[in-house]
C-alpha cells in the first residue's frame, strides 16, 4: 500500500499521517468497543476512508461468515467482541445477543472448567479439546474448540476461538455403533460426550473390533424387544448367524422367554438391570447359564434408543459352585458320620469304664497336667476339682509309702519307651483312709518326633475282687484241710464197718451157736420155759446180726460211687416183687404194675429202693385177706416221672410223717410188723444220692403210698413223652 | 501134734468161732483129720514145716485151707499170697471163710487166688450148713491136686 517510489519527506509525512490515523482508529475502535461508534471516517492518502467493522477487513469478514464453524473474539474477561453467523445459528439466537455477552453464558456447566483454562492462557498460547455449548433452548452442542491469545495489544490480550459442531458426526457415529454408547457406564455419563468424541477421532472400527472381541455375549435391544444388533460371543452362545439372529424376538434364545421378556422390559422400565440370571440355549440344545447387565441407552435429545444388554456366562462357575456344594455336603455327610461314630465309640467306652467302675487318666508331657476323670477321683476318694486337673504330687501322696518308688519307676519306663505297662499297687483312699488295691494299665502317646507327649491310663479298684480272692483261697484251704479230715473219717469208718462186721458178728454168732449147742447137748436137762429162754437169747442174737448187717449197707450207701446206667425200671420192679411174692407164696397178692418209663441210675441200689419200698407193702399189707399193691408214675412237678408204691396195707400215722426215713426209727412194734427201721433210711439215701426225692402219704388203716423221683443228670427234665420200650430180657 | 499132717488147716484167732466150725465139721463126720492154728505165721510154719512144725513134712499139704482173713502177726491176705508164691503151695485150694462182707476183702482175696469166699452167716444153723458144705465139697467132692494125695 505505500508506494516505493515517494521520498523520504514523503514517507516520514506518511509516517506521521497514519500515526495519527492509527490514534485515531484506536479512538474508534474504542468508540466501537464501548458500542458509541459502528463506523469511522478515517482520511487515507487526503481522502476520508470510512472504516466500519464490515469494512474494516472484508476479506477475511467474508470469509470467517462463510465458515461453518463458529469463530468469536472475546475479551480476556470473556466480554464476546465479535461473533461470526454461525454461532449464533449454533446457539440458536440472533447475533446481536451473543456479541457483548458474557462467553460463560453459553458455555455449558460440564465445560466450564474448560472455559476457565482457555482464558487463563498466557499471550500466543493455544489449546484444543472439546467444548459442550448451552442453548437457550436447555440443550446442549458438543464441539470441538480451538482458542487462543491475540498478541495485538499490550493493554488487553483477546481470546479468539474456532469451534466446530460435532452433534452430526456424534449422531453418524451412533448409528454406526449405537453399542458404543451403551459401553458408557452409567456413572462416567457425564463425560460420555468427552470419550464419543474421542473415540470419533480415533476410529469408529476400533471400538466395533473391542465389542466384537468381547468374550460376553453383546446385544442391543429395541424397545420393541427385537435383536438391533450382536457381537461375536452371541454369534457363538446362541448358534445362529448374525443376520439371523438381528431383527428377531430377544426372547426366542432363552429356556423361558417369559423370564427374559420381563428382563428387558424392567429395564426399559427402570433403566437398567443387573445380574439378571438367565439360560441361553444354543440351536443344538446346549444351555448356557447367564448373568444379564442392561441398560438403556439415548439419542442426544434423550429419547431412548434401545437397551444394550451384556451377558456374562456363569455355566463353569455354577458348575464349580455345584461341585463345592456336592463337596462341601460330602464332606460334612463324612464329617457327621465320623463324629457320630466317634461320639458312639466313646459314649461305648464311657458306659464300660462306667459300669466297670473304671477311672481314666490323662497326663499331658507337655505342660506336665494331669486330668482325671470323674471316677478316678471316686476312686481316690478326692473332691472333683472343677477341670479335672490335678497335680502330680497329688496323685503320688495317696500311693501306698511302699510302693510309690517302684509306682514311679513304671511311669518313668512308660514316658522313656514309649510303651505300656500293667501295674497293680495299693492307695490310701481319702475320706477313710482304707487301703484300696489298685490295678493300672497305661500307655504312652507318641507325638511328633517319635517322644511320649501324653500317657494315658486306666486304674481299677480292685480291693473286694483281691479281698474276694484272698476268701476263696482261704476257703479252699480249709476246704482241703476239711477234705482231708473228711478222707480221715471215711478210713475211720471203713476201719470201723470193718470191726463192725468182722468183730460184732463173731460175739453174736457165739452167743446163738452157743445157745444152739446148749439145746443140743442139755435138752433133756432144760424144761420148757429154759428152752424158752434160750430161743430168746437165739432170736436177739439173730435180730442183732441184721441190723448190724443193714447198718453196715446203709453205711456203705454213702461211700459207694454212682455209675449210672439206663434202668428198666418197669422190668425191675416185676421182678423185685415176683422174688418177694415167692418167699409167701400162701398170700393172696394183688399186684398192678403201670408202664413205667426207664432211669438213670446205679442199678444194685436202685433195686434196692424196688426191694424195700414194695417189700414194705408186702409186708404192711400182711394182715389184709386180699393184699393190693400198685406200681407205677405220675407226672411230676419238675417234668420229672414220679415213681410210686401204693398199698391198701396198715398205713402210718401222718403225724409221725418226719420220723418215716429216720434210721432205727419204726412207727410199728416188732411184733406187729417185723424190721429194723433201716429201710426207708436207706430208700432215702440211695434216692438222695442220685439227685432225687422220696416222701410218703397215709391214712392209718388206709394203706400207704411212696413216691419218689430219679432225676436223669445228662438230660433236661422229661417232657413227658413216653420213651420207646426197652426189649424185654 | 507138731508132727501131724492133716486134711484141713484151720486158721482162726476166734476160738469160739473155731470151735463151732469144728463142731459143724465133727457132726457131720468131717473133722477126722484137721489142725487148727489161731494166727496167720503159725499158718506159714505149718504149711512150710517151720518154727514149731520143722519136723512135719511140708509135702504132705492139707486138702484144704480154711483160712480168715482178720488174724493176728500176719493176716489172712498176706497169709495167701504167700501161699501163692511158693511153687510147693502155689495150686493149694484155699477157702476163704470169714465175717467180712467187704466188697474189697471179697475182691482182693480172689485176686491173690482164693478158691472161695465164704461168709459166716451169725445164725448158728446157718453157720453150720455152710461148713458142712464146704467140707464136703474140698475133701469129698472136689479132686485135690496129685501132690496133696500123696500121702
Amino acid at each position: 500500500m505505500i508506494a516505493q517510489d515517494t521520498s523520504e519527506a514523503e514517507c516520514l509525512a506518511e509516517n506521521r499521517e497514519l500515526r495519527a490515523r492509527l490514534t485515531e482508529a484506536k479512538q474508534e475502535l474504542a468508540a466501537i468497543h464501548s458500542g458509541a461508534v459502528d463506523a469511522l471516517v478515517v482520511p487515507v492518502n487526503g481522502s476520508e476512508h470510512v472504516f466500519t467493522l464490515e469494512g474494516a477487513d472484508h476479506a477475511y469478514r467474508v470469509l470467517i461468515e462463510a465458515m461453518q464453524q463458529g469463530a468469536l473474539i472475546a475479551t480476556a474477561k470473556g466480554l464476546i467482541l465479535y461473533a461470526n453467523s454461525s454461532i449464533a445459528s449454533m446457539l440458536k439466537v440472533p447475533l446481536e445477543k451473543v456479541i457483548g455477552s458474557v462467553i460463560s453464558e453459553w458455555i455449558a456447566p460440564q465445560s466450564q472448567a474448560c472455559l476457565n483454562e482457555l482464558l487463563r492462557l498466557g499471550p500466543g498460547g493455544k489449546h484444543e479439546g472439546e467444548l459442550l455449548l448451552a442453548r437457550t433452548d436447555g440443550t446442549q452442542l458438543p464441539t470441538f474448540v480451538s482458542a487462543g491469545k491475540l498478541d495485538l495489544s499490550r493493554e488487553s490480550d483477546q481470546l479468539w476461538m474456532v469451534v466446530s459442531d460435532l452433534s452430526e458426526f456424534i449422531e453418524r457415529k451412533k448409528k454406526e455403533s449405537a453399542t458404543l454408547a451403551q459401553g458408557l457406564a452409567k456413572e462416567a455419563q457425564a463425560d460420555a460426550d468427552k470419550k464419543l468424541t474421542a473415540a470419533a477421532r480415533q476410529s469408529a472400527s476400533y471400538m466395533r473390533s473391542l465389542i466384537e472381541a468381547s468374550l460376553d455375549p453383546l446385544v442391543t435391544i429395541s424397545a420393541e424387544g427385537t435383536i438391533t444388533d450382536v457381537n461375536d460371543a452371541s454369534v457363538q452362545v446362541t448358534g445362529r448367524t448374525r443376520e439371523e439372529l438381528i431383527g428377531t424376538d430377544f426372547s426366542i434364545y432363552f429356556t423361558d422367554p417369559e423370564a427374559a421378556r420381563s428382563g428387558y422390559k424392567r429395564v426399559f422400565a427402570e433403566g437398567f438391570v443387573q445380574d439378571y440370571p438367565l439360560s441361553i440355549q444354543h440351536a443344538n440344545g446346549h444351555v448356557t447359564e447367564v448373568l444379564y447387565n442392561a441398560s438403556l441407552y439415548r439419542d442426544e435429545e434423550g429419547r431412548v434408543q434401545g437397551a444394550f444388554a451384556a451377558a456374562r456366562d456363569i455355566t463353569a462357575r455354577k458348575r464349580a459352585e455345584a461341585e463345592i456344594l456336592k463337596l462341601n455336603a460330602e464332606l460334612e455327610k463324612r464329617v457327621e458320620e465320623r463324629t457320630m461314630a466317634l461320639a458312639a465309640s466313646k459314649e461305648r467306652l464311657r458306659l464300660a469304664a462306667e459300669a466297670a467302675d473304671i477311672g481314666f487318666w490323662d497326663w499331658n508331657l507337655a505342660n506336665n497336667t494331669i486330668r482325671w476323670d470323674k471316677l478316678m477321683f471316686s476312686i481316690y476318694g478326692m473332691p472333683e476339682s472343677d477341670d479335672g486337673l490335678i497335680h502330680y504330687g497329688d496323685w503320688a501322696s495317696h500311693v501306698h509309702p511302699d510302693d510309690v518308688a517302684q509306682q514311679e519307676a513304671s511311669l518313668r519306663d512308660t514316658v522313656e519307651k514309649v510303651g505300656r505297662n500293667q501295674r497293680e499297687f495299693r492307695i490310701i483312699r481319702d475320706p477313710d483312709h482304707a487301703i484300696r488295691t489298685i490295678r493300672a494299665s497305661d500307655a504312652a502317646i507318641r507325638g511328633e518326633g517319635g517322644k511320649a507327649t501324653h500317657v494315658v491310663g486306666i486304674n481299677l479298684d480292685i480291693t473286694e475282687t483281691f479281698e474276694r480272692l484272698e476268701e476263696i483261697r482261704k476257703l479252699n484251704a480249709t476246704l482241703k484241710s476239711r477234705a482231708a479230715e473228711l478222707e480221715t473219717s471215711v478210713k475211720e469208718l471203713d476201719a470201723f464197718s470193718y470191726s463192725v462186721s468182722h468183730d460184732l458178728r463173731a460175739p453174736l454168732r457165739a452167743i446163738d451157736g452157743f445157745s444152739r449147742i446148749v439145746e443140743e447137748d442139755y435138752a433133756p436137762k432144760l424144761d420148757v420155759e429154759g428152752r424158752r429162754l434160750i430161743g430168746v437169747i437165739r432170736g436177739e442174737a439173730q435180730r442183732m446180726g441184721r441190723l448190724i448187717d443193714d447198718l453196715l449197707t446203709f453205711s456203705r450207701l454213702g461211700r459207694q460211687r454212682i455209675e449210672s446206667v439206663r434202668i428198666d425200671m418197669e422190668a425191675m420192679a416185676r421182678k423185685v416183687f415176683e422174688e418177694l411174692r415167692a418167699a409167701e407164696p400162701e398170700r393172696v397178692i394183688q399186684f398192678d404194675l403201670h408202664p413205667i418209663p426207664p432211669a438213670f441210675g446205679a442199678e444194685a441200689m436202685i433195686r434196692q429202693v424196688w426191694i424195700n419200698l414194695i417189700g414194705n407193702a408186702v409186708k404192711f399189707t400182711g394182715k389184709r385177706e386180699r393184699a393190693e399193691i400198685q406200681v407205677g408214675v405220675e407226672p411230676g412237678e419238675a417234668g420229672y416221672p414220679v415213681y410210686f408204691v401204693r398199698d391198701n396195707g396198715a398205713g402210718f400215722d401222718m403225724r409221725y410223717v418226719d420220723k418215716l426215713f429216720g434210721v432205727f426209727q419204726r412207727l410199728h412194734t416188732n411184733e406187729e410188723f417185723p424190721g429194723t427201721g433201716v429201710g426207708l433210711a436207706l430208700v432215702q439215701r440211695i434216692v438222695h444220692r442220685h439227685g432225687g426225692r422220696v416222701w410218703g402219704e397215709s391214712e392209718l388203716e388206709k394203706g400207704a403210698t411212696f413216691r419218689f423221683t430219679i432225676p436223669d443228670p445228662e438230660k433236661e427234665p422229661d417232657t413227658g413223652q413216653q420213651p420207646p420200650p426197652k426189649p424185654t430180657q | 501134734m507138731n508132727k501131724e499132717s492133716a486134711d484141713i488147716l484151720i486158721v482162726e484167732d476166734n476160738q469160739n468161732d473155731a470151735l463151732l466150725t469144728i463142731r459143724s465139721l465133727k457132726h457131720h463126720n468131717l473133722a477126722s483129720s484137721l489142725i487148727h492154728v489161731a494166727d496167720g505165721q503159725a499158718a506159714i510154719d505149718y504149711l512150710f514145716a517151720k518154727g514149731a512144725y520143722s519136723e512135719r513134712d511140708p509135702l504132705n499139704l492139707p486138702k484144704v485151707v480154711l483160712l480168715d482173713l482178720k488174724l493176728p502177726k500176719i493176716n489172712g491176705l498176706e497169709v495167701l499170697s504167700l501161699i501163692r508164691a511158693d511153687g510147693r503151695t502155689k495150686i493149694l485150694p484155699v477157702v476163704i471163710l470169714t465175717s467180712s462182707q467187704e466188697e474189697s476183702d471179697l475182691i482182693e482175696s480172689y485176686k491173690l487166688g482164693a478158691n472161695s469166699y465164704i461168709v459166716k452167716p451169725v445164725e448158728f444153723e446157718n453157720f453150720s450148713k455152710a461148713i458142712y458144705e464146704v467140707g464136703l465139697y474140698w475133701l469129698l467132692l472136689n479132686k485135690p491136686p496129685v501132690r496133696a494125695t500123696s500121702q
